[in-house]
């Protein structure tokens, strides 16, 4: 499985993650010093660097407002924060793959290719663990028909 | 995987069985009714497969039977010593009253996926208001998203087809500083549901291009569980395209999005409470772009003639629609052929997914090559899954298995009929506490303490989110004003770039005088929406309304009997006021069991009653921002002392009180006056008093046109001399209106016989002051007020 990463360009504020930030806090929780976020594409069928190079160059990236990312090398450049994946439970519609499979078709880049979609944030501050699942449950993610993955883990139980 | 049809064993089953058959399936089906199927199917000499039986599970749920407003209801009421007692069925009311007007202005009532009424000679207004409660709840943003994208479709599926022009939103929250504790499992923080909603109605509108102009939010602690999302659509439909028919062999053609497993149970679990433990399945996420394709290229199919009938594939997906458009025929359906998300679906998860952007076409046989290139070159999916065959049952089959065959005679009329039991008391009115003004600083704090409550302040943060100028038709936007800081009445759409005639949509909603009295509470949103629409220039005797009632659990006779009074109220004050109910939806049991506590939680009676009016020329509508220092001020209608369930009241902490009473021939012999005047270029502002009452409705006009005012509230004709009545009194039927002095003569000439007051004048020092009895009674800077009527409502 391959994954490319598309965030904003450090000159260019993340009012996503800056809202992200707010919501945290109104749960009771004041440790979050920053919240940035990237949305996260993950293929399966293409093995190739340039092909997945190629769809996130052509296809899923704004290059005046956003840079990408393949494999997790975003993460490992932001080693200070504690990192968790959110992606819809199988089976729940989701909208923008169907968008990337359509694109890559009609660019002629590829076909029979899975995609699915989902969002990365990136929490920086002194987090407990017991907070780190509160701001996942009540803030990042809605169990209904997501479900969230712990990729990095800094922070207070480190 | 096996993906034949199962068989469920209900001949012979005992009525226990028959419960948990419902139960585990999530049928929601009582017993009479399980007793129907078992009794049916004995007949046939044979169980039904899962297929039928889910089949028939959607065809009678209430989302798509209205199971409650078909009953037969014993109902008893009891006012004070005066006791009534009748025999109710509650859509029979509401047609009723639509019957008894015979209004030239109805086009199509209560029979198609929309309403509509005529908007001129040659075109047609379909308006459709749609409740997705329950989905918003559990998702807010694809709940909100979804229910967008669904009453689009009912529009598109009103006639052969309206092109959507408007779109509304209406929303009740709970009150958004609740503490995380206090929330049960499984319930949203009503934040959260209010950006997630707004979130979702704003990207599924603005992607498909249609604006999002006029809407309503409610905040209450009793809407915490069970929040409410009202999404509405107008469209424009040439009349020679109103009428539509299925004919006998007709091909079925699906076309939109793929059909997955999301919505899965929509219809039914519309029927029972919420709680913690709902499955994925029944959410479902929206894709607009997939709609917007599909709606362009379906207005061109429209145009040619291609199909004879069209439907939206809503609650009960295929199930409903194909099953609705064959009742009179019959059809056989191959589900093998229902283009798929994934494969590893079962026969009745196809038929009955809710899996969004999708519509049924029936085609003749002669125009189905030109309707499938059609469809294809504009990238569309459309795709024949069967015929209407004069049959009359329904047969569905997957890969040469047949796994439905029932009679659509038993399908669509043998439902038994529910008789329910119902009641209201309530005191004589006048009986209950008046309790007078609280100790509070002052006149000036007061007023600033309501212009900061969540449910009178600005609603500017979530209307900036929408566009609600796409189509470039909108006139009257929702703020309004030079900088667009004073809140509209209604939005004034014109529809034809080469005319000026146009169309106004306004809405009443107030649940807190349904807690003391549904009735009144009817009469006010119905007078409420009429005067939003008289406010902007529409005429009140070409207006239509459509009704949408929320309850919590029905089941009870007491709940049940707030419903009927508000039936009997829509019925009542829609006659008196000439306006035809053209639509309407009900969406019952609203109510939350929370799971570690076993404690159950309604909504309030909601009623949401929109109004569409005929606006004969948009170049004269109106506005509510002041326009001039020097011009008049006048009150019009009469002021009474009614504070219960008042804006006033609720921020005061106040209880009891009479709830406002709309007296309908006093108001509409006003409006009729008001909107010639209007129509005669003498007025020059024009805003209804609602919420908060006069006092919030001068400094909205004063906000709007950045202007201050004197005005001297002891003029206003009233019941009631308190000041608190004065101000905060929500009595209907009134108005403050803006005449310059060289009118103010012809002005009051042609208001002769209206109860009318000359307040005062609009000034130019930016500040609002008030006196009575002589003296100051308080001055509020236009500048200050808006601050604090813009920060009432975080985002």
């Amino acid at each position: 499985m391959n994954i490319v990463e598309v965030c904003n360009k450090k000159t260019v504020p993340d009012v996503f993650g800056q809202e992200i930030r707010g919501n945290i806090r109104e749960t009771g929780i004041g440790g979050i010093e920053e919240v940035l976020t990237s949305e996260v594409y993950r293929f399966e069928g293409i093995s190739s660097r340039d092909e997945l190079t190629r769809i996130a160059g052509e296809i899923l990236v704004d290059a005046v407002a956003q840079d990408y990312f393949t494999g997790d090398s975003n993460v490992e450049r932001r080693n200070g924060y504690t990192v968790v994946d959110v992606f819809y439970r199988k089976g729940v519609t989701d909208a923008v793959s169907d968008t990337v499979v359509i694109a890559m078709r009609d660019a002629g880049i590829r076909t029979g290719v899975s995609v699915s979609t989902g969002r990365r944030y990136y929490l920086k501050g002194n987090i407990t663990d017991g907070d780190v699942r509160t701001i996942c449950e009540k803030v990042l993610v809605n169990p209904l028909i997501q479900e969230y993955a712990l990729v990095q883990r800094k922070g207070k139980n480190e | 995987m096996n993906r034949r049809a199962l068989e469920i064993s209900v001949v012979g089953a005992c009525d226990g069985t028959l419960l948990e058959i419902s139960e585990k399936n999530l049928l929601a089906l009582n017993l009479g009714e399980m007793k129907a199927i078992r009794d049916y199917f004995s007949k046939a000499g044979r169980n039904p497969t899962d297929c039928e039986i889910e089949t028939i599970a959607q065809t009678w749920s209430e989302h798509c039977c209205h199971k409650i407003f078909r009953a037969e209801i014993e109902y008893e009421e009891k006012i004070g010593e005066q006791c009534h007692r009748e025999k109710i069925t509650l859509l029979k009311e509401i047609k009723r009253a639509t019957e008894k007007m015979n209004s030239g202005l109805c086009v199509s009532v209560f029979k198609d996926n929309a309403g509509i009424i005529r908007f001129d000679d040659s075109h047609g207004l379909a308006f459709k208001v749609e409740t997705h409660n329950h989905p918003s709840a559990l998702e807010p943003y694809g709940g909100a998203g979804t229910g967008t994208g669904g009453v689009i479709r009912d529009v598109l599926g009103a006639g052969k087809g309206a092109r959507p022009v408007l779109n509304t939103d209406v929303f009740c929250f709970g009150v958004q500083d609740v503490s995380y504790e206090e929330l049960p499992k499984g319930v949203l923080h009503p934040r959260r549901i209010f950006r997630g909603v707004v979130s979702g109605v704003r990207d599924y509108g603005n992607r498909m291009g249609i604006p999002t102009a006029s809407g309503a939010i409610v905040f209450d602690r009793e809407y915490q569980n069970n929040s409410l999302v009202f999404c509405g659509t107008v469209g424009v439909i040439p009349l020679a395209q109103v009428e539509k028919s299925v004919e006998q062999n007709d091909f079925i053609v699906l076309i939109g999005g793929k059909t997955g497993r999301d919505g899965i149970h929509g219809a039914t679990f519309s029927s029972i409470s919420l709680d913690a433990s709902i499955s994925t399945s029944v959410v479902q996420i929206g894709n607009p772009i997939v709609e917007k394709k599909m709606m362009d290229v379906l207005m061109t199919a429209r145009d040619e003639g291609l199909y004879n009938f069209i439907t939206d594939c809503g609650a009960g997906g295929l199930s409903s629609a194909v099953g609705e458009m064959g009742s009179d025929t019959g059809a056989i359906v191959n589900l093998e052929k229902v283009p798929l998300k994934y494969e590893q679906l079962y026969p009745w998860e196809i038929w009955i997914s809710e899996s969004q952007e999708r519509m049924v076409l029936s085609v003749p046989e002669r125009k189905i090559k030109r309707l499938l290139d059609l469809f294809a070159s504009e990238d569309v999916e459309a795709t024949v899954i069967g015929r209407f065959v004069k049959t009359g049952r329904l047969k569905l089959s997957y890969e040469n298995d047949v796994v439905c065959d029932i009679d659509m005679d038993f399908l669509h009329k043998g439902i038994p009929k529910q008789r329910l039991s119902a009641q209201f008391s309530a005191g004589r009115k006048g009986a209950a506490e008046r309790r007078r003004v609280p100790k509070i600083t002052g006149w000036k704090e007061a007023v600033l303490k309501i212009l900061a409550s969540p449910n009178v302040a600005s609603r500017e943060t979530v209307i900036r989110q929408y566009d609600h100028e796409v189509q470039a038709r909108t006139v009257v936007k929702p703020l309004t004003g030079m900088e667009g800081k004073g809140p509209s009445d209604a939005a004034v759409m014109k529809l034809f770039y080469d005319g000026y005639r146009g169309f106004a949509v306004g809405c009443g909603l107030n649940p807190f005088y349904g807690k003391i009295d549904p009735y009144h509470m009817a009469g006010c949103c119905i007078e409420e929406a009429l005067r939003n629409l008289v406010a902007v220039g529409a005429d009140p005797c070409q207006a239509a309304i459509l009704d949408n009632f929320c309850w919590g659990d029905v089941n009870g006779k007491k709940e049940l009997g707030t419903l009927v009074r508000c039936v009997r109220g829509c019925r009542d004050f829609a006659v008196q006021y000439g306006l035809p109910f053209i639509s309407g939806k009900d969406s019952l049991n609203n109510f939350f069991i929370d799971e570690e506590t076993g404690v159950k939680t309604s909504i309030p009676g909601t009623l949401l009653i929109s109004a569409v009016g005929i606006v004969p020329d948009v170049r004269l509508s109106m506005t509510s921002d002041f326009k001039e220092s020097g011009n008049f001020l006048y009150v019009c209608g009469k002021t009474r002392r009614e504070m219960g369930g008042s804006e006033y009241n609720r921020v005061f902490g106040i209880s009891g009180g009479d709830v406002p009473e709309a007296v309908p021939p006093e108001a509409m012999f006003l409006m009729k006056k008001l909107h010639f005047c209007i129509g005669g270029g003498i007025i020059k502002a024009c805003h209804d008093c609602s919420d908060g009452g006069l006092a919030v409705a001068l400094m909205e006009m004063a906000m709007g046109g950045g202007r201050g005012a004197e005005v001297f509230i002891d003029r206003i004709v009233s019941d009631d001399v308190a000041v608190e009545t004065l101000l905060f009194s929500e009595s209907q039927g009134r108005f403050v209106v803006e005449v310059d002095a060289e009118s103010a003569g012809r002005f009051e000439k042609i208001m002769g016989g209206a109860v009318i007051a000359n307040v005062g004048r609009v000034s130019d020092d930016r500040e609002v002051w008030v006196f009575h009895g002589g003296e100051k009674l308080f001055s509020l800077d236009v500048e200050e007020a808006g601050n604090v009527w813009r920060s009432g409502l975080q985002w």
